[in-house]
């Protein structure tokens, strides 16, 4: 029987224990940038941290939360807005990108010019793009009204009134980002295996069944990332709302990103906006275990 | 004889003596090189008028032999980084630009250095800096004490299309019921696509609203500093204030700032506005940026039912930060720059100061193309009211609020029930 001396244990030991010392600078700075941060705006949710304050930071609670249910009445609303811009743009980026993916994903002159002419959103700086947009939407002065009412079309007031302006958010964000889940979709599109469809075609089987009963089945993994893509995204987009309405006109488009942004650096109330702060992060962790909860549930091939 | 030489010997001694001391008096309490060798860090508002300020800052360094690190932001994410510096009680700012309604934060949060120490202190301030030359009125105090040093206050005026108004036979309007029936009388005539009145209805109509809340007899708060923009006059104001934008506005108007309005009163699709008066001179006047150019008419904006032009004033100005290490020197670039000699350029641009002496200089008044306006700022500014935003330390809480309550009027909803509802939500913010 083979003996095993201490030095051998220690060497052993040290084996196995020296990748904590390799991984530490990592772990470290992931520790650093995500975790501490994060823990700071949990922890800073339960204070009544106001920054143009001369008083002293205290533990309050769930003061901040209790406050954000029953004493603010824009709290719910903006809610209701975040999940609306959320839900919306991601189902209208999944049906029109697919429906171009499906539309691009065969062989036409001049394919690979009208995917390169779909990308140039893609690239579009987000500020830059939103101003453009604003201007363009402008009921008095913008082009779009102007040549609506060249084609005999009423005008819109787009993202200057209450009722119209979360449909014009979703429609820019449609604008700047179904080229992107168009790319991936069509990139599924193009990896598809053909014998399932071409057994499908021998059996007698329409385009919509095809399209129905392999198609979007076999698309599931790459639908479902996007999926959980780009809802995150929507859930924490801030820049083309803040440039496009700044949340108005009324807090008719403020969402909690808005809103936390405006407790935080227009009334310094850091404790408020990092409960907030915490809250959106909740919604977005609920949403994504519900999703791949939901994804490991349902079939696939 | 010999008495009367000795006597003007004497005199003339006297005269020298009193001239050598007085000299030597002013040379050891006033030194522009007291500070040389000092840096200040200074965070400026980005607008027209920066490469001005950069041009002075140079004058101030050479004359000085401080050194100045200028940051220059836009006013809006300007205040945002000043709030977290100041948050943060950074000691490397010393100086920077504020206006009235962000003043009661700071001011609330201890973050602004008072001034009247400097003021009135002639070692640290120059004898021709003439304070009393500023319109008082225009001094930011708050509870007694001076917090900034004022630079221009952009008072709001009536401006409306003269050509239109004596096209359709209209007479200045001079209150609220002539105001409203110019507008009727512009709205029957003017062809479609152009509008008789246009005002801000979105987060910044505050601004306006103010002007009528005012002359109405309303405020924001009253005598015991609590809200009362529910009394019978501010429900006035409101919804008279609505009532002509919803009547006699285009459609949207919930989404017009003043860029919206400026810009359509200058692509000639707008009669009459009340707007800050600046942008007249820099806008609505130039021929190179209005179609409108010539065709202005400015008067003060027609007061309500107190029946006395009290105009609203934003007010801009510089504040010493209270961490700063370096106040006085930065005390020395403060009232530098609001000296007669370098506000006098600004003045020639077109801002309204609110130091007096530069709009009676005879090279304004030999360039000044407006004289009317000019003569209408000043009598504005001298019977203005500061400030736009409900005087509060969280006023960016209560600026929602409030615009919510005067969306309501412009919507024709029962704005007693919403000035009601706000007061208590406002009343949380006070306690």
């Amino acid at each position: 029987m083979e003996t095993i001396t201490l030095a051998q244990r220690i060497l052993d030991y040290t084996d196995r224990q020296i990748r904590w010392l390799f991984s530490a600078p990592a772990l470290l700075v992931m520790l650093g940038l995500f975790a501490y941060p994060m823990f700071r705006l949990i922890w800073t949710g339960f204070t009544n941290e106001l920054l143009s304050s001369a008083g002293k930071i205290e533990f309050i609670g769930f003061d901040n939360y209790v406050r954000a249910f029953s004493e603010d009445p824009h709290f719910l609303r903006s809610i209701w807005i975040t999940l609306s811009f959320a839900f919306g743009s991601t189902l209208g980026q999944l049906t029109v990108g697919l429906a171009l993916a499906l539309f691009l994903n065969r062989q036409f002159k001049g394919e690979a010019t009208f995917r390169m002419l779909l990308m140039f959103p893609i690239i579009a700086t987000p500020v830059a793009m939103s101003l453009v947009w604003s201007m363009l939407m402008n009921p008095m002065m913008g082009h779009l009204n102007y040549y609506l009412s060249f084609l005999g079309f009423p005008g819109s007031l787009w993202a200057a009134d209450t009722s119209t302006v979360m449909p014009a958010l979703i429609m820019i964000e449609l604008w700047h980002w179904v080229p992107m889940t168009m790319l991936v979709l069509l990139a599924g599109l193009k990896s598809l295996p053909k014998e399932p469809f071409e057994a499908a075609t021998v059996d007698g089987a329409s385009r919509l069944q095809m399209f129905f009963k392999i198609t979007l089945p076999l698309m599931q993994p790459y639908i479902f990332l996007l999926l959980l893509m780009r809802l995150v995204h929507g859930l924490k987009v801030f820049d083309k709302i803040f440039v496009i309405s700044g949340g108005g006109p009324n807090r008719a488009s403020e969402t909690l990103n808005i809103m936390i942004y405006d407790q935080a650096f227009g009334a310094t109330n850091f404790g408020y906006a990092s409960a907030l702060g915490s809250f959106l992060l909740l919604i977005i962790l609920l949403i994504s275990i519900g999703l791949f909860r939901f994804r490991q549930r349902s079939w696939s091939y | 004889m010999k008495s009367v030489r000795f006597g003007l010997q004497r005199f003339c001694l006297a005269v020298f003596l009193v001239f050598l001391t007085s000299s030597l008096a002013f040379g050891a309490s006033f030194n522009w090189r007291k500070y040389e060798g000092t840096t200040l860090r200074v965070l400026f508002s980005k607008s027209v008028f920066t490469k001005l300020v950069k041009k002075q800052v140079k004058g101030f360094e050479k004359l000085t032999g401080i050194t100045v690190k200028a940051e220059y932001y836009p006013s809006a994410p300007g205040r945002r980084k000043l709030v977290m510096e100041l948050g943060a009680k950074n000691k490397d700012l010393d100086l920077f630009a504020g206006m009235m309604k962000t003043a009661y934060q700071y001011d609330k949060a201890g973050w602004l250095e008072p001034l009247d120490k400097y003021v009135n202190n002639p070692e640290l301030t120059h004898p021709d800096f003439d304070f009393a030359d500023f319109v008082p009125r225009t001094n930011p105090v708050i509870n007694g004490r001076l917090i900034g040093l004022s630079n221009s206050a952009n008072p709001q005026l009536l401006m409306y299309r003269k050509d239109l108004f004596a096209k359709y036979g209209i007479k200045v309007p001079t209150n609220w019921a002539e105001l409203e029936a110019a507008a009727k009388t512009l709205k029957a005539n003017l062809p479609k696509g152009q509008f008789p009145w246009m005002v801000r209805m979105n987060k910044e109509n505050t601004a306006p609203f103010a002007t009528f809340l005012y002359t109405n007899g309303g405020s924001w708060l009253d005598a015991n500093g609590q809200p009362s923009f529910n009394q019978p006059e501010a429900i006035e104001a409101l919804e008279f204030y609505g009532k002509m934008a919803r009547e006699y506005g285009p459609p949207g108007a919930s989404g017009l700032g003043w860029k919206e309005v400026v810009g359509a009163m200058a692509q000639g699709k707008v009669a009459m506005t009340v707007e800050i008066s600046i942008f007249a001179n820099l806008m609505l006047e130039n021929p190179k940026r209005s179609r409108v150019a010539g065709k202005m008419g400015y008067a003060l904006v027609p007061p309500g039912k107190t029946g006395k032009y009290e105009t609203m004033l934003p007010l801009n100005m510089y504040h010493i930060s209270s961490f700063s290490q370096k106040k006085e020197a930065a005390w020395f670039l403060l009232h530098f720059l609001g000296m007669k000699k370098q506000q006098l350029p600004f003045k020639m641009f077109g801002l309204p100061l609110t130091r007096l002496s530069p709009w009676q200089h005879p090279m304004v008044k030999a360039k000044d193309k407006l004289p009317e306006l000019s003569k209408l700022q000043v009598e504005a500014i001298n019977n203005g009211r500061i400030g736009f935003e409900m005087p509060i330390a969280r006023f960016t809480e209560a600026r929602p609020i409030l615009q919510r309550v005067i969306y309501t009027g412009y919507e024709g909803g029962n704005v007693q029930k919403a000035a009601d509802a706000a007061v208590k939500e406002i009343e949380r913010l006070i306690q």
